[in-house]
């Protein structure tokens, strides 16, 4: 059932992708897609059996879309992402970045994780060019870029401090700015707010609303905060409990510049409502009503 | 009386001053006084516990000889200390990177730190001599699991999130190692050469025990054969002193390090204050 679902869901949001005309370099994108993952699958075998982390996912990303990912804890959200970033084989299917098979850990992507990993003896700039000086690129020449970022997440009076030195978020902007340092066409995020409490999230969204529209990248965002990923993406991907589904792919019809107030206009809500109830019917949000 | 009173006041300021700065110091002096005390009151008798104040003689006494052989005694423990972080950290790198010395020779090397180290130094007499060599090998064997173990724990405790995004921008190898897993390791590092640095000491007195023509050890074999017991306290002394010293230089290891992750600091303010109380 959900095969055939799927098939015709993906398609014309193909079309949707393509026809976003308020997409930062929309008309720049070259024929291929940013990311196609195309019928994967992942198993993780353990001695009870294997577990079906994710099953027949497919999804086309164009360049300068943002989509978001947004699902329940264990849906396999993060194991789509490390898969598209090469961190993890995938069990069947493809998947391809910028054109390129995925066979191994794919340089030309910036990946944001959870946790802000800066390296605790290294200043916040020097955090941000370990970017630079793994990829064996010139630090200078990146420098004046790394203090341009660093300046632009407002962290331009800490560049010399260290990361126990600031707040989470703080921190979670440093790690932002590092994942862009080589200016990569794809920016990967893995619930990069999922660690920050709940109005450094709400700020950091606004901010990094802006920040991803003028960078204008390619972004993978994966969360489970469905108010997030309406107000950052251009699609949302609603991937249902395992085995790791995609239940439906929602285009965001919004303005391409968001607001905080647009939060609580209704054609915002009808679209959190819309994703809510898809996971109402998953059984993953129940309410108990009483009468 | 009033005067006197005032100057009692202020003795007391200047004694609660150096008890809050140094607390162990007071300690310290309160010991030996009552030792000086206990010693002559009881009299004990002098080759059973000598007061310390016929130590303190012995010492400037034979100021010559114990420095003679502090300084045999502290090269054995450099060099079998040297030895031990030369031998101790490459094989700690190669039990995280290979499967085969982390299966094998790190079970193995666990196991041998039941053999008694201090047993195995008469065998090296015969099989060495009377050298400085089976000392060094001795400190060297004594001190060198602490640095392996410590080091192991440094370098494989890097978070695994933090070695994907390493993995996520193409990092080499060399690269993960040098950016990550070394750094990473140092204050676990440093503090397995502490360990090591007061057991390599330990190391080469027992070696000097056993069969020696020199150094601290040796010194007070001889003073204990010729029932000289303020001589072999003021040995006691001067391995004490070495002792510390050599801790605390090792200690100084950390300063380049100095901006660390806030545990790692937290942890040298609190020795630093301890240090202080020396």
């Amino acid at each position: 059932m959900s095969q055939t679902l799927k098939i015709e869901e993906a398609r014309p949001l193909e079309l949707v992708a393509g026809q976003r005309a308020n997409a930062p370099q929309a008309n720049t994108a070259a024929n291929t897609a940013a990311i196609n993952v195309d019928h994967v699958f992942k198993r993780f075998g353990s001695k009870k059996g294997d577990v079906q982390a994710v099953s027949d996912a497919s999804l086309t990303i164009a360049r300068g879309e943002f989509v978001s990912i947004v699902g329940p804890s264990g849906c396999g959200k993060s194991t789509l992402l490390n898969m598209i970033a090469g961190l993890m084989p995938v069990s069947e299917g493809r998947i391809e970045v910028l054109g390129k098979p995925v066979k191994g850990p794919v340089h030309e992507l910036g990946v944001v994780f959870q946790q802000h990993l800066l390296l605790p003896w290294r200043t916040i700039l020097n955090n941000v060019l370990l970017q630079i000086e793994v990829r064996n690129l010139n630090r200078a020449e990146y420098l004046p870029r790394a203090q341009q970022l660093l300046k632009r997440v407002g962290l331009g009076d800490f560049a010399e401090r260290f990361p126990d030195e600031l707040s989470g978020g703080m921190n979670q902007r440093a790690a932002i700015v590092r994942g862009l340092m080589h200016d990569p066409g794809v920016l990967l995020m893995d619930e990069p707010f999922g660690a920050l409490d709940a109005m450094t999230r709400d700020q950091m969204c606004l901010d990094f609303h802006q920040l991803s529209r003028e960078q204008g990248k390619t972004v993978l965002f994966i969360t489970h905060s469905i108010t997030e990923a309406v107000f950052l993406s251009n699609r949302v991907v609603v991937m249902s409990p395992r085995p790791g589904r995609i239940e439906e792919i929602v285009p965001i019809e919004l303005a391409g510049e968001r607001h905080v107030d647009i939060r609580d206009e209704a054609e915002f809500t009808r679209y959190t409502r819309h994703i809510r109830r898809i996971f109402e019917k998953m059984g993953v949000l129940k309410e108990e009503r009483r009468s | 009386m009033n005067q006197s009173s005032t100057s009692q006041g202020s003795v007391r300021r200047v004694f609660s001053a150096l008890w809050a700065r140094f607390p162990v110091l007071i300690v310290l002096v309160a010991i030996v006084a009552v030792w000086e005390a206990g010693v002559d009151i009881g009299h004990v008798p002098s080759y059973l516990l000598p007061p310390p104040s016929s130590i303190w003689v012995s010492l400037v006494d034979h100021r010559a000889n114990l420095l003679a052989h502090m300084w045999v005694t502290l090269i054995e423990t450099l060099a079998g200390f040297g030895l031990s972080i030369a031998i101790g950290v490459p094989l700690a790198a190669l039990i995280v990177y290979s499967r085969v010395f982390d299966r094998i020779v790190y079970p193995i090397l666990i196991a041998s730190q039941s053999v008694p180290k201090v047993a195995l130094a008469p065998i090296l007499l015969v099989a060495l001599g009377y050298g400085i060599l089976p000392k060094i090998i001795v400190a060297f064997l004594i001190a060198f699991f602490p640095v392996v173990v410590n080091t192991v724990t440094g370098l494989a405790s890097v978070d695994r999130d933090t070695l994907k995004l390493m993995r996520s921008m193409g990092a080499t190898k060399a690269a993960v190692f040098s950016k990550v897993r070394f750094p990473h390791a140092v204050p676990s590092m440093i503090a397995g050469f502490k360990v090591a640095i007061a057991l390599a000491v330990v190391g080469a007195v027992v070696g000097e025990f056993v069969g020696g023509r020199a150094g601290l050890g040796y010194y007070m074999m001889l003073a204990t054969g010729n029932f000289d017991a303020p001589l072999v306290f003021a040995c006691v002394v001067v391995l004490t002193l070495v002792g510390i010293v050599l801790f605390y230089a090792v200690g100084l290891l950390e300063l380049p390090m100095a901006r660390w992750n806030r545990s790692v600091r937290i942890a040298r303010a609190a020795e630093a204050g301890s240090a202080f109380g020396m």
